[in-house]
């Protein structure tokens, strides 16, 4: 029997604006994809680019961590939620989200999950053995109804 | 998409960054310092006034850019940053590591009209 996820969007009566797969050659074609949904959708310039930020990293992460190939699914209800799955190894991500430790900025990396951290609202990760699901909540303020 | 396109001032080489720099472009901003750095100029700006997006992967690069100017004697410093690039640089510390020395700016000021056309571009 399939166990009943709350936080599943669908069921959480969240509408799907966009369903992407993407991999390296295409994670800024998609990532304009999102800017484009989240500007229909009246998110604040500044939050837009913040949203896009930790939309990339997560997606860049799936990439270089998680197989090589991803899922990204975009979500709007009062504001638009981000998920992005792959199917690689998993990993624990406790050591990347301290949110008052920035890591020294390094030439190899290792500062992508904490910088999308620190440019959403809301960042939730899952991972276990069968993939890692990212999930990133932007708001749209005020003027988010059309 | 990264365009970028190389002028000589006497602060050292300018590299003007036009689009994004993220982790499909970053290899561009490695092979155009390989290409500064194997014809002798270690002084280095990176010009991003036109550069619209910028990721951990960039912010990589130019990290290691920067390290490589510094092996070698020279320097690698930013400049013109505004947006969400401003932003990210400010975020992950790295604006604060590769400020631009108001020394270097002598010079640089001028209005991109007024500057040298392009020598060389890459992208």
């Amino acid at each position: 029997m399939t166990q009943f996820d709350p936080t599943d969007p669908a069921v959480a009566g969240y509408t799907l604006l966009l369903k992407a797969a993407f991999d390296r050659a295409t994670v800024a074609a998609v990532r304009h994809q999102v800017g484009a949904f989240a500007r229909r959708c009246r998110m604040s310039m500044d939050s837009l680019d913040d949203f896009l930020v930790a939309v990339n990293e997560a997606m860049t992460n799936a990439v270089r961590h998680g197989g090589g190939t991803g899922q990204l699914l975009l979500w709007r209800d009062g504001a638009l939620l981000c998920q992005i799955v792959d199917h690689g190894p998993g990993f624990d991500a406790t050591p990347y989200l301290r949110p008052h430790r920035r890591p020294q900025p390094s030439p190899t990396g290792g500062m992508g999950l904490w910088l999308a951290q620190q440019a959403s609202d809301d960042l939730r990760i899952h991972s276990d053995a069968t993939g890692t699901t990212i999930s990133i909540s932007g708001s749209l303020g005020s003027s988010g109804e059309p | 998409m990264l365009t970028i396109s190389v002028t000589h001032d006497p602060i050292g080489s300018v590299l003007h960054l036009a689009g994004e720099l993220d982790m499909e472009s970053a290899p561009q901003l490695v092979a155009c310092l390989d290409d500064q750095l194997a014809h002798g100029h270690t002084r280095i700006v990176a010009n991003l006034e036109e550069l619209a997006f910028c990721d951990s992967r960039g912010i990589s690069a130019l990290i290691a850019a920067a390290t490589r100017c510094q092996r070698a004697g020279g320097s690698l410093h930013l400049t013109g940053a505004s947006g969400t690039v401003a932003r990210v640089l400010e975020i992950t510390g790295v604006a604060e590591l590769l400020a631009t020395d108001a020394s270097l700016t002598t010079g640089f000021g001028a209005a991109p009209s007024q500057r040298r056309p392009p020598d060389r571009l890459i992208g």
